[in-house]
């Protein structure tokens, strides 16, 4: 029993320190140097966002794709 | 040790590149020689008799390019009256604060904060934070992000506090 109540507090205390690991998530407003780079933003390359578009329509029409549907041959 | 044809090119290069360094003589810019206070060396009690606007900013940081011009105005227009405009830079590269700076009004003080330390003591939320001090070292407010169409009022309750104490 009191072998079963080690086990249990032990298992509690993993639990908490694996979820303190969560406790500074983020990034603080003063951090944001390198993420407000142009090159950190999705599609900040027109030519290289079309392409991505295009192909992953070809590839992923049937589920949805980018807001359009197609056969997923790859020829549009 | 270079083909025939390449050398007058390198040649040009070598020309252009010593033609865009600056000369021996020249002045220095202004913001590369300007004082800047290490964030460790800060203290906001020194200011106490003036009305203080704490401002954080950075270089990257978009609405800042359009808040540092206008506290460099209020600085130049109220500084006499009392106005002490406090710039804290959270940027981690100091050549890039000072390239930044431009010609920004001399009397803004510049505070270098490049590990956060007075960011993390002002819990600071959103680039770029204001925050209002009035003559007796007590904050009246904050003020964040930046909005052009919000300076007008900002101003007035900037000039309320330094018509508090006179």
């Amino acid at each position: 029993m009191r072998r079963r109540e080690v086990a249990m507090v032990l298992a509690m205390l993993a639990v908490g320190a694996a979820a303190g690991g969560c406790a500074s998530m983020g990034v603080q407003p003063w951090e944001r140097d390198v993420l407000s780079q142009p090159g950190m933003t999705p599609g900040e390359d027109i030519v290289t966002s079309a392409l991505d578009e295009h192909i992953y329509f070809s590839k992923e029409a049937s589920t949805g794709g980018l807001g359009s549907g197609g056969g997923g041959c790859g020829c549009n | 040790m270079f083909p025939f044809r390449i050398r007058p090119a390198l040649a040009g290069l070598v020309l252009l590149l010593a033609a865009a360094s600056a000369r021996a003589g020249d002045p220095a810019p202004a913001a590369a020689t300007r004082a800047v206070v290490p964030a460790a060396d800060f203290e906001l009690a020194s200011y106490q008799g003036r009305v203080v606007v704490l401002d954080f900013w950075a270089s990257w940081c978009k609405p800042c390019r359009q808040s540092l011009p206008w506290l460099s105005d209020l600085q130049r227009r109220h500084g006499e009256k009392g106005l002490q405009v406090v710039a804290v830079s959270v940027d981690a590269d100091e050549a890039a604060m000072r390239e930044r700076l431009g010609d920004i009004d001399p009397g803004i003080v510049v505070v270098f904060d490049p590990e956060g330390v007075l960011a993390q003591q002002y819990k600071l939320e959103v680039m770029p934070t204001s925050f209002l001090v009035d003559r007796a070292g007590k904050a009246r407010g904050s003020h964040r992000g930046f909005m052009a169409k919000e300076a007008d009022r900002r101003e007035v309750e900037i000039v309320a506090l330094l018509e508090e104490g006179r």
